[in-house]
């Protein structure tokens, strides 16, 4: 009985084991899989025009792999660009014409066309939230003209042309901090806020012609190149219109998002504005505080910063306080007027990307109700005035005591 | 092999009892009330949890470790207990297929997209059916392991969330009325409620006496976590964000990263939370077992198992077919349903003793 | 009707049989070694013995001498390795006497002059007749210089005391005969261990003879407590077994266990220690071994002091030690003879092989196949990039490089040793790197086998780096079925299974689950030997202490310490 039992048993589960191996429902091999590296999406026709740029894995520098067979000359990755009603239509549609099925867990850039920014792009990130291989730490960027050309734009020394574009906007954001790259999920959480409004930061060709031959890509210097432009600004899901790059960066000192930037001033304002040094910003903090007076809010905004001077164009004798306060003043000065001057902007496009609203809601929610309730937050924030005060400091001066210009005066 | 439980074990099991699915289900509920309040409403919900376990508590010591429904039998009548027996093994059978399909539904959101839900379903009762076989006292050791694996991955989740983690996302607080907090704690005191599982354990408890510490200091614990996990997502996306993600813990566990190297570990929390809901379901498919064989006085449940499993096989598959009616019933319908069987049982069960103490000449103690 | 009545007159035959077989097996019993203590009696549980069980019931020794010599004669039969020699000794007695010994068994020289010699030269001493019972007793206690002589009543006692290499000395007239130890025969001598290294620490192993391998337990634990129990067991082959243990210490309970145990065996033949392991062991159908095998003494005699218990099987080299729980098979005898920081870091990584060696050809297939995105992109595209040209999908290239590893394994074992290097050369160079140049495999697949394998060397008991071995190939199926969740499900199905399993009462897992925090000391790590103060109970049933509890080297207190004076060395007393 008990033998008969234990021989039964796993007889039994035979088949079972057999239908466990026929059935690899959700296995794929990796020579099935078109590794996405970035998407573009535009919007032409009524239609989605989606562009994906998929990894070609055997273009690979590393000669090691089990066939060789991937020449030098093959690109690193193709493109595809598509079009259908909904952008999932437009996905499936790649499959008409690529041997592989499309994989985006990877993809590292998703660049919109102005013309999807100005239809909406609520359908858009919704996608990337629900898709369940869809990567929501993706950077988004925008660009003037068709996305999907930014795609097809050959980079150098990044064979991977996504991966290349996220290196530039993280490093661009630590080093000189314009503006921060912005991932999916920040964008859904910035337009789900209470402000609702959100930036993109634009990517955008040199020139006019697109490099996307492997050949072209032998040269020193690129015709055209991939580079960061303006910031975008998006109110709802809709485009607004644009920052410069300065205004961008006074932004980033009403939103404390400056982790080491570079900022140019004139060394001796009293005789003349023309900037001639340089100081660099390693410490900087911001902190923001809204109060209601009388009628309208007046933000506080308190930046505090350190840094180091790295370029001195006038004759200055370093070891003399008066000048260092001299030019700590002019900073604090060009800063006042980075962030006055984007603030400006700002009201203009009527789009609180400085998050001011969240940051009342946090402090003053009783308030706050009443004007949602009202729903007049938009005249709320024109009226909106905002007194920053900046206070740099430059704590050591490099590694010479007196600006080289000064042995010229000798 | 029937080994006891020591206290700090069923301290463990009780937090796993409620956690996993927890983690899964109550975030979304919790914040579409309360928002950045969720802390709040998580706080509200421990003290009831709390009061509960003390219910249950003190009912398991009144029985002191005997079976509980023969125990209700005696006290009152074979009939009732029987009839008590039924509705609970309805309630557990119900109850036990809902984890079933919670955990099979979020593999198929998450995992094994393709993979049809009758396989999965199989497979996972097929391991639990052998862990319920393997008696309380082995899963009792498995779950232990499993929690201590927690020092492992909070370190890595805090870690790699520290630098998208913002404080200032709690603000505003006390933004929500108590009648919203109490709506938002609803849901997870039934949740908490869970505890009521004890009932079925308590024979295999080393020292039953102690039972309302060890619900305590389990729901203490599942509290925590709770509040851990919901206090960091909230501290990374804000409490709008989260209203819009079916799982929002694992969506923060998908931004975690270490450099650029480790990104997109969701699939590594994925599967130790796989780990944690396969002991919910075992205890449940035990406490289901346990409920079978006191209804029908069995002497040994082993033939009964792979016939509740079936059983709770095909309410998963047919029941439970589409989320929406789950959901449904998660935010609605479950409130009442644990109301009863969670507390009124075991209020019922201290009455009933209270009741039968109150004249003691008649009948006496017999043990 | 006529079919019950067979069943019934079938089951009478068998009740028969059966209770013949218990009262050969009682006799059997007695014929066990003298020194068996505390012996029970054996609990037949098998009914239905094989017919050709021949052990022959006891003869007792007839009165004549030439009789029991021609019934020896005939048992044994005419076997060229025994020697009967007549020997007639007129002063000593009028009666007859012979000797009977195993040629190759005996040292010859100690049967020539310890036997033969004191015999012959007692002619001069007495010249009158004794009877037959004075000889004997005079020679017994007073001519045979050898320690170990023993009597035997039956022909029975005396064969199996002439297979262990005794002389027999029979009488005529008498019904008994005397035994004399002259065993020795062709020994190995003792070796270092080969399958057992160590870097640091004694470099002896034990042998085949189960004489040696108590001697060496006895020189490393020189108390009163040591415990010695002997056994033979195997009908055919009489194996001498040894439980070893330390009286106090070891827990009666489990004592108690595997004398019943072994007792329970009922087997032809005994050649190595698996054949005892596989009848005791707990768990029947697990993968997992729940008695460690070990071939150093110093490793057992750890063991032991532990409170496991000892056994040692004559004709192996390889002893057994159990209880055993899980991490007991992840502690090399060197982590005591290494500093406890190195010890550690060791055990931590022999976890980490462990892992590595049961999932990561597992954990490669479900990442490349389900969980893509798992990996950095720069990684999977190299990794897709070597794959392209690959005809197999990755759970077939998985197991055939897999497989063809432990054919490898399999030929270096059975290998003459001239050739070994040659088989490393043609495995390693022209399996691995020509595969991989001809585009079957993919590099990082061999990567994955071989670090596999080369992990699977780093734990230090074999028994469980070959139930990992095949558990591999589970998980390597599975995670090629359902991924992750496939391997989390496995994982799961093991630890439950290892949560239930236990070692002669013992949980398996223990003590980490059930979990004993102090307990922890010598399992993931190694703490310092003077902190690990008490011995754990797991598998004893009470704590014992086992250091002193303040033993943490520091500078000695000047003035105690000048009170207190030199200690004298131990060894320098002269009694």
């Amino acid at each position: 009985m008990n033998i008969h039992k234990k021989i039964l048993i796993p007889l039994l589960c035979l088949p079972l084991l057999s239908t466990l191996l026929t059935g690899c429902w959700d296995a794929r091999e990796l020579s099935e899989l078109g590794i996405t590296s970035g998407s573009a999406y535009d919007w032409e026709n009524n239609q989605w025009k989606a562009t994906y740029q998929v990894i070609n894995p055997s273009s690979g520098s590393s000669g090691m792999g089990g066939s060789t067979g991937g020449s030098t000359s093959s690109p690193p990755f193709v493109t595809f660009t598509v079009k259908g009603r909904t952008i999932m239509e437009a996905i499936e549609k790649t499959n008409l014409t690529s041997t592989r099925e499309m994989f985006f867990s990877h993809s590292r850039i998703t660049v919109l066309g102005e013309s999807v920014a100005k239809h909406g792009i609520n359908q858009l990130i919704d996608m990337f939230l629900r898709k369940q291989d869809a990567r929501e730490t993706v950077y988004v960027f925008i660009t003037k003209g068709e996305a999907g050309n930014i795609l097809d734009q050959l980079m150098q020394l990044s064979k991977n042309q996504g991966a290349g574009v996220q290196l530039m906007i993280e490093q661009e954001s630590r080093l000189i901090s314009y503006y921060p790259g912005v991932q999916m999920f920040e964008l859904a959480m910035a337009l789900s806020s209470e402000s609702g409004s959100a930036v993109l930061p634009e990517i955008l060709l040199t020139g006019t012609e697109i490099m996307d031959e492997t050949t072209e890509t032998g040269r020193t210097d690129l015709k055209t190149r991939l580079a960061l432009g303006r910031l975008g600004v998006l109110k709802g899901d809709q485009l607004m219109g644009w920052l410069s790059q300065k205004q961008a960066f006074g932004l980033s000192f009403m939103t404390d998002k400056i982790k080491t930037a570079t900022i140019a001033f004139s060394s001796k304002p009293k005789s003349g504005d023309k900037p001639d040094a340089s100081y660099i910003l390693q410490k900087s903090k911001t902190i923001v505080h809204p109060k209601w007076e009388q009628d309208h809010y007046v933000i506080d905004i308190d930046i505090k910063g350190s840094g180091v001077l790295s370029e001195v164009g006038s004759v200055m004798d370093l070891n003399d306080r008066t000048s260092i306060t001299e030019m700590e003043h002019s900073i604090e000065q060009q800063v006042l007027e980075l962030v006055n001057n984007s603030w400006k902007e700002i009201r203009t496009l009527g789009a609180d990307v400085t998050g001011f609203a969240v940051r009342i809601h946090r402090s003053d929610r009783k308030r706050f109700k009443q004007i949602k309730k009202a729903k007049n937050w938009d005249s709320t924030f024109q009226e909106i005035e905002i007194r920053p005060h900046v206070s740099m400091k430059i704590e050591r001066t490099g590694l010479s005591n007196k600006s080289f210009e000064s042995v010229h005066e000798k | 092999m029937n080994g006891k439980v020591g206290t700090t074990q069923a301290a463990m099991l009780i937090v796993n009892t409620i956690l996993p699915t927890a983690t899964v289900v109550l975030p979304v509920i919790i914040s579409n009330y309360a928002e950045q309040d969720a802390p709040l409403a998580i706080l509200l919900s421990t003290f009831f949890g709390l009061l509960i376990a003390a219910l249950v508590g003190s009912t398991v010591s009144r029985i002191n470790g005997a079976p509980f429904l023969t125990w209700v039998g005696e006290k009152s009548s074979p009939v009732i207990g029987t009839v008590l027996g039924l509705l609970m093994l309805q309630f557990y059978l119900d109850n036990t297929s809902t984890i079933l399909r919670e955990f099979v539904n979020f593999l198929k959101d998450n995992v094994l997209v393709n993979t049809p839900i009758s396989i999965l379903c199989t497979l996972i009762l097929l391991i639990t059916i052998y862990m319920v076989r393997q008696g309380l006292e082995a899963i009792a050791r498995v779950n232990s392991l499993v929690i201590l694996l927690f020092v492992f991955f909070v370190p890595l989740y805090l870690f790699g969330l520290s630098n998208e983690m913002n404080v200032h996302q709690l603000l505003p607080m006390f933004d929500h009325s108590l009648a919203e907090l109490t709506l938002a704690s609803i849901t997870p005191t039934t949740w908490m409620s869970e505890v009521a599982v004890l009932l079925f354990l308590a024979p295999y408890l080393k020292d039953p006496k102690r039972a309302r510490i060890i619900g305590w200091s389990g729901l203490i614990v599942v509290a925590l976590i709770m509040m851990f996990s919901l206090i960091t997502t909230l501290m990374v996306f804000g409490p709008d964000f989260i209203k819009l993600s079916t799982y929002p813990g694992f969506t923060a566990a998908s931004i975690v990263h270490l450099g650029r190297f480790i990104e997109k570990l969701d699939i590594l929390f994925i599967s130790y939370w796989v780990m944690s809901i396969y002991l919910k379901f075992s205890i449940f498919l035990f406490a289901t077992v346990e409920c079978f064989k006191q209804t029908f006085r069995v002497g040994s449940s082993r033939p009964f198992i792979g016939a509740l499993g079936l059983l709770i096989l095909l309410e998963c598959l047919y029941t439970w077919q589409s989320t929406e009616k789950l959901n449904l019933y998660n935010k609605e319908g479950r409130f009442l349903v644990f109301f009863l069987f969670n507390v009124l049982v075991p209020l019922g069960a201290i009455g009933l003793d209270r009741f039968k103490k109150g004249k003691p000449k008649q009948k006496g103690w017999e043990t | 009707m006529q079919a019950l009545e067979t069943i019934l007159s079938c089951r009478q035959n068998k009740e028969l049989k059966t209770g013949d077989n218990n009262a050969k097996e009682s006799r059997f019993q007695q014929n066990r070694g003298v020194m068996m203590a505390n012996k029970q009696k054996p609990a037949r549980k098998n009914a239905s013995v094989p017919s050709e069980n021949s052990v022959p019931a006891p003869l007792p020794l007839d009165p004549s001498l030439e009789v029991n010599l021609q019934e020896l004669g005939k048992r044994i039969g005419q076997s060229s390795d025994v020697v009967f020699r007549r020997f007639t000794n007129e002063s000593l007695s009028s009666l007859a006497l012979a000797f009977v010994y195993i040629d190759g068994l005996v040292n010859a020289d100690v049967v020539n002059q310890t036997v033969l010699q004191p015999l012959l030269e007692t002619v001069t001493l007495k010249s009158e007749s004794i009877t037959a019972t004075d000889a004997f007793r005079m020679i017994k206690d007073q001519i045979l210089p050898i320690g170990g002589v023993k009597e035997g009543k039956t022909l029975e006692a005396l064969l199996s005391m002439l297979f262990d290499g005794y002389t027999l000395i029979l009488f005529d007239g008498l019904q008994m005969a005397l035994a004399a130890d002259t065993s020795g025969w062709e020994k190995r001598s003792v070796n270092e261990p080969t399958s057992q290294g160590v870097i640091r620490g004694p470099k002896e192993g034990f042998t085949e003879s189960l004489r040696t391998g108590t001697s060496m337990l006895r020189r490393r634990l020189k108390t009163s407590d040591l415990r010695i129990e002997e056994y033979k067991i195997g009908q055919r082959t009489q194996t001498g077994v040894a439980l070893v243990y330390l009286d106090g210490i070891a827990s009666e309970q489990v004592l108690k266990e595997v004398r019943r145990r072994l007792n329970a065996i009922h087997t032809d033949s005994i050649l190595e220690s698996n054949y005892i392991e596989e009848f005791i062991q707990d768990g029947g159908l697990t993968p997992f071994p729940t008695i460690q095998n070990t071939e150093r003494p110093d490793a057992m005699a750890g063991g032991i002091l532990e409170g496991q218990i000892g056994i040692i099987i004559d004709g192996t080299p390889f002893a057994l030690l159990a209880p055993s729980t899980f991490f007991n098979f992840f502690q090399s005898s060197e982590d005591y003879y290494q500093r406890y920081d190195i010890s550690s870091f060791l055990r931590l990584i022999r976890y980490g092989a462990f892992f590595v060696s049961m999932l990561l050809p597992a954990l490669y297939i479900a990442v490349t196949t389900f969980h893509q995105e798992m990996l950095p992109t720069t990684l999977l595209v190299s990794l897709a990039a070597q794959r392209e040209g690959v005809p197999l999908p990755a759970l077939a290239e998985a197991l055939l490089m897999e497989l063809t590893f432990d054919v490898l394994r399999e030929a270096g074992v059975r290998m003459p040793r001239t050739i070994g290097p040659a088989i490393s050369i043609v495995g390693a160079l022209v399996l691995g790197q020509a595969a991989v140049q001809a585009g079957l495999v993919s590099a990082a697949m061999v990567i994955v086998v071989s670090f596999t394998a080369i992990s699977n060397f780093v734990i230090p008991s074999l028994a469980i780096a070959n139930s990992i071995r095949l558990i591999r190939f589970v998980m390597m199926f599975i995670a090629a079925t359902l991924g992750l969740f496939g391997i989390m499900s496995f994982l799961m199905v093991l630890l439950i299974h290892m949560a239930g399993l236990r070692s002669f009462g013992v949980p398996y897992l223990s003590p980490v689950a059930p979990m004993v925090p102090r307990y922890l000391k010598d399992i993931l790590i190694r703490v310092p030997l003077w902190s690990m103060t008490m011995r754990p109970k797991t598998n004893l049933g009470k704590e014992t202490r086992r250091q002193g509890p303040d033993q943490k080297p520091k500078p000695a207190e000047g003035k105690n310490s000048q009170e207190s004076g030199q200690p004298k060395p131990q060894g320098e007393d002269p009694a």
